[in-house]
């Protein structure tokens, strides 16, 4: 089983987004936190998921699709690392880290999965490490330094549940197949791919692309830019 | 009747000097790794192999075969996983590797950057790299599992 890490950022963005719901049943006990505290109430009446539940629903969806999830107390300058191939995947963090470092460094895993996952066919191998802060290694590459800072913008779309707070082909690399054909929905298509194009080349290059990409309202706004340029063009 | 594998037993002194050919080229390429830091390396990651075993080995003049795990402990503690020797090792112990040469080079490139890495690190990340080369499942201590989920 290879990663899939479209599917399990979005899995995890949702989840994180929505209160413990349908799907997902907890470990023990009815209200409870997994770790003995008590759900929070929501806005709307419903449970959400304790801020200290999240490390354990994370956990619990990343186990949901495959990835081995495990801690150990051995690990002294990595917070964890996550190594894939086609014998299967595997997260291993350090039992010395808080439910919300765990979390992030799941976030964080993933995120490099998304931006560095290999174009080719040929490479079935994919791993990164998580260094603890200030054991970093030292004389990273500006192109490192800038794939850091995407995947930092990245893993916070994903903890704050929000995945389309990031450019769309930052974490879909699937194209949606053509549903009408003709020449008026693939000049749509085009203004659709040059606009995610531009956007995600925004977002490598400008912090203040990032916040501003991740602002709800902007996400709103884009959403119905391609709402519009859909009916537009027809496609 | 001799308690004796005769075939295997004729196979490994067949090849033993062409393995430990190998075995040697592995240790000195790349970035060359002395005698007693791979006995050292490999004794971390759970194989008992002593520096004059080693020496031994690479001349061909021990009896009893290394078994795979220790070969491609031996190539994983020297990083030398891309190297042609590793493959040829592998055509002589009669094990398919399941790997191209770049996903080899990204083990290889991997292992040397957590050289830098303080011991118990590179502990837990050979171990888990063995079994993702060799696809074995290593016994983890149940202290060590999370408390949740399937395992594979």
């Amino acid at each position: 089983m290879m990663l899939e890490p479209e599917r399990a950022a979005t899995l995890l963005a949702e989840r994180l987004r929505r209160p413990l719901s349908d799907g997902v049943s907890r470990p023990e006990g009815d209200g409870a936190a997994p770790d003995g505290g008590q759900a929070e109430p929501g806005r709307l009446g419903q449970r959400v998921v304790p801020k200290s539940g999240r490390d354990w629903l994370a956990r619990r969806t990343l186990e949901e699709l495959g990835i081995h999830c495990e801690a150990t107390g051995a690990l002294q300058d990595l917070k964890g690392f996550l190594i894939a191939s086609h014998r299967g995947v595997e997260i291993v963090v350090s039992d010395r880290l808080a439910p919300d470092e765990r979390l992030a460094v799941y976030a964080h895993l993933l995120a490099h999965a998304l931006i560095d996952e290999a174009p080719h066919a040929s490479r079935t191998f994919f791993s990164r490490l998580e260094y603890v802060e200030g054991r970093e290694p030292v004389g990273r590459s500006s192109a490192e330094r800038r794939a850091e800072m995407v995947a930092d913008a990245l893993a916070q779309a994903i903890l704050r549940g929000r995945l389309d707070g990031a450019p769309q082909y930052a974490y879909r690399r699937t194209r949606e197949p053509a549903r009408n054909a003709g020449l008026r929905p693939a000049l749509g298509r085009l203004v659709l791919d040059i606009c995610h194009r531009t956007s995600l080349a925004l977002f490598w290059h400008l912090p203040r692309y990032q916040k501003l990409r991740s602002r709800p309202e902007i996400t709103f706004l884009v959403q119905r830019l391609e709402s519009l340029v859909r009916v537009a063009y027809a496609c | 009747m001799a308690d004796r594998d005769e075939v295997q037993v004729a196979r490994w002194s067949a090849i033993r000097e062409r393995v430990g050919a190998c075995l040697r080229e592995l240790r000195v390429s790349a970035a060359a790794t002395s005698q007693a830091r791979l006995s050292g390396d490999l004794e971390d990651l759970g194989y008992h192999v002593t520096q004059s075993m080693i020496s031994r080995y690479e001349q061909g003049v021990l009896d009893a075969p290394l078994t795979l795990e220790r070969l491609v402990g031996w190539a994983l503690c020297c990083a030398s996983l891309s190297a042609p020797a590793f493959r040829e090792l592998m055509e002589l112990a009669g094990y398919y590797v399941p790997w191209s040469s770049e996903d080899l080079a990204h083990f290889d490139t991997m292992l040397r950057r957590y050289r830098a890495l303080p011991l118990p690190d590179q502990i837990v990340l050979r171990r888990k790299l063995l079994w993702h080369v060799l696809g074995l499942r290593t016994a983890d201590a149940p202290e060590h599992r999370m408390p949740l989920g399937s395992r594979r």
